[in-house]
């Protein structure tokens, strides 16, 4: 019964003074708006990085071949991955399901219509498709097969950008290349949606394909720094992805012993993204307390404005005592009124902070997501600091003399 | 003496109140014997900083004595935690404002349930008691007008209402006819011997002369002594 109409009570209180109740709760609305938003843009950012990393693929190694200007080091006369080490890596690795090598080539591209220089030219295993997660093009186009690969046959499939630029509108399907001296026949054309991005080189949709063999008979192996480099990338997909930090730490230890110089790069996507995971979580924690700020002065206008109030409703308070309120009713009374007030101000402020993530997401395009996790913390904290700030306002309230808040008019 | 209550209903014992001023000790009251009966309508009289607010004050247990003990029907409330002060306060005494000290965003109905809320009385009863306190005062077709939309003497009537609401054995009234006219003034006193007659003491703090007439009794006060009671 004591505390039925407490709650009646503050409702009444606050809109008394709907305007003051308005500018006191406003800086809860902003802080809570904030935080909210904050987390959404860090909770955006963190999912769109492990997305990326993900697309790389966690069940990998990559193995890139680094070549230094003016450096001596070519073993065997070349730099980087060489056949003795995916040879090697293919049988003595036992968590390894499959190598797969990537060759860069880079040279003059013709078309009947177009010529296009320094093109990327890559000769890539059968499994390039899924490694890149890429789609064909057309009911027309296939992938390079087998029987390509061990011919070394004349054939390539273009990036679809790539076949934008050659051919415009036209359908490249069954047309002829003149690519670095050689004629190739265009069996397929392929698209990656998300535009995705080889290790080192340009997008999956900008670049040319051709069976390795293939370009190792027409042309000689490429070079880097006028050094051979026969292999830039090497994908190491392995078994169980649970023991892949050790399977590349091997890797490590063997290229280590094996390469005069570091003329490698391993990269490890599995550990990039708990790597990630936890930058981006310290980025949340830094914006979110940066946003935490703005609600701590918020708590400060509450506690600023409930003293104001305390100061104006002493009559009423000497009053209240006189009937037969104890210490603590009054306590629960101011306490009550100020939880109230940040709690409309904090719904509020939640809502503008889904708007704001909506808002950024839209025109400033970096992926938001609102979590119900951050809405109801900012909810809960929005509450305490109603209460937090409040405390002081109210304590001084429940303590002042009955005699004396009587006497004021 | 009057033979039907022998037993006062207050009793003040050597009660007195101090305050410390720099070095200077004043004294508000000095040491006092007072008595106050059920069924009696006493009227504390005396000029402006004599003492008798602060010995109201101290009826009212709005504020704590310096010395002595206070026996209010039959319990010494002198040296009490604040809640069982707050309770006796609820319970025990109503009190009536010069300037009525109604709560202006509650109605009149809302205004008269404060008390019994503090006193912890079930929903429906509240409602029961406050219209029956209402009707008593005339009130009865204000209860859900706001104190703005009343007069003077209705807002008082409305005050006396609330400090009715937990039917207390004593009410303390603080210049109630200060800020009304001479006939609505007439009306309260009238009132508050209509009360006084039920078993209640009535106990009013005034500086109108005219008023020791119409109660039973006079404590006069001057300079923190009783020079009349």
């Amino acid at each position: 019964m004591r505390y039925s109409n407490t709650l009646r009570l503050s409702f009444a209180s606050l809109t008394n003074h709907p305007f003051r109740a308005f500018l006191a709760g406003l800086g809860v609305v902003f802080g809570v708006g904030a935080v909210v938003g904050m987390l959404a843009i860090g909770e955006g950012a963190r999912l769109e990085s492990i997305r990326q990393i993900q697309e790389m693929g966690v069940d990998k190694i990559i193995i890139r071949s680094v070549s230094k200007m003016g450096s001596n080091n070519n073993q065997g006369g070349s730099v980087g991955i060489n056949e003795k080490d995916i040879t090697h890596i293919r049988s003595e690795f036992d968590n390894v399901s499959g190598v797969l090598p990537i060759t860069n080539w880079n040279g003059m591209v013709m078309s009947h219509w177009v010529e296009l220089p320094n093109t990327n030219i890559l000769g890539v295993p059968l499994e390039f498709l899924e490694i890149t997660n890429s789609q064909l093009v057309g009911s027309e186009s296939r992938f390079l097969t087998a029987k390509d690969s061990e011919d070394g046959a004349p054939v390539c499939v273009i990036g679809s950008r790539l076949a934008g630029k050659l051919f415009q509108f036209r359908n490249p399907l069954g047309a002829r290349l003149l690519v670095e001296g050689v004629y190739l026949d265009i069996v397929g054309v392929l698209h990656n949606t998300s535009d995705r991005k080889v290790e080192g080189m340009g997008s999956v949709n900008s670049m040319l394909y051709l069976p390795s063999p293939t370009g190792f008979n027409q042309w000689s192996s490429p070079t880097k720094n006028r050094i051979a480099m026969p292999y830039k990338l090497l994908y190491v997909v392995v078994n169980d992805i649970e023991h892949i930090e050790n399977t590349s730490r091997r890797l490590e230890a063997y290229l280590q012993t094996t390469h005069r110089e570091p003329d490698y790069e391993i990269i490890l996507p599995f550990e990039l993204m708990r790597q990630q995971e936890a930058t981006q979580r310290i980025f949340t924690i830094v914006m979110a307390s940066i946003a935490s700020i703005s609600l701590l002065v918020g708590g400060i206008g509450i506690m600023n404005i409930m003293l104001a109030n305390i100061y104006e409703r002493m009559k009423e308070i000497g009053t209240r005592r006189a009937l037969g309120a104890t210490r603590q009713d009054i306590l629960i009374q101011f306490l009550v009124e100020s939880a109230v007030l940040t709690t409309i101000g904090g719904s509020i402020g939640a809502l503008l902070g889904v708007l704001l993530a909506a808002f950024v997401a839209e025109y400033a395009d970096m992926p938001t997501v609102v979590t119900l996790f951050s809405v109801i913390v900012s909810l809960t904290v929005s509450v305490l600091t109603g209460v937090v700030f409040g405390s002081f306002p109210a304590w001084k309230a429940a303590n002042l003399s009955p005699m004396e808040a009587l006497r004021r008019e | 003496m009057d033979t039907v209550s022998t037993q006062p209903m207050i009793d003040l014992k050597a009660i007195a109140k101090r305050y410390q001023m720099g070095e200077h000790v004043v004294h508000a009251l000095h040491p006092l014997d007072l008595q106050f009966f059920a069924g009696q309508f006493v009227a504390i009289v005396g000029p402006s900083g004599s003492g008798k607010s602060t010995l109201l004050n101290l009826l009212g247990l709005l504020d704590q004595p310096s010395s002595g003990e206070y026996w209010l029907d039959g319990q010494n409330v002198a040296d009490l935690p604040d809640f069982e002060i707050s309770q006796i306060r609820c319970r025990k005494i109503g009190f009536i404002f010069q300037s009525f000290n109604l709560f202006p965003t509650m109605s009149v109905i809302e205004n008269v349930c404060v008390p019994m809320h503090y006193a912890e009385q079930p929903k429906e009863y509240m409602k029961e008691r406050a219209l029956e306190v209402l009707t008593r005062l005339g009130l009865k077709d204000r209860t859900d007008h706001k104190p703005t939309e009343l007069s003077g003497g209705q807002r008082q009537r409305v005050a006396i209402a609330r400090s009715l609401a937990n039917d207390p054995p004593v009410l303390l009234a603080d210049e109630p006819t200060g800020n009304l006219d001479e006939s609505t003034g007439e009306e309260v006193m009238d009132i508050f011997r209509e009360l006084r007659s039920e078993g209640r003491s009535v106990i009013m703090v005034t500086h109108n002369p005219d008023y020791e007439n119409e109660v039973d009794r006079v404590v006069s006060i001057h300079d923190g002594r009783i020079t009349r009671s």
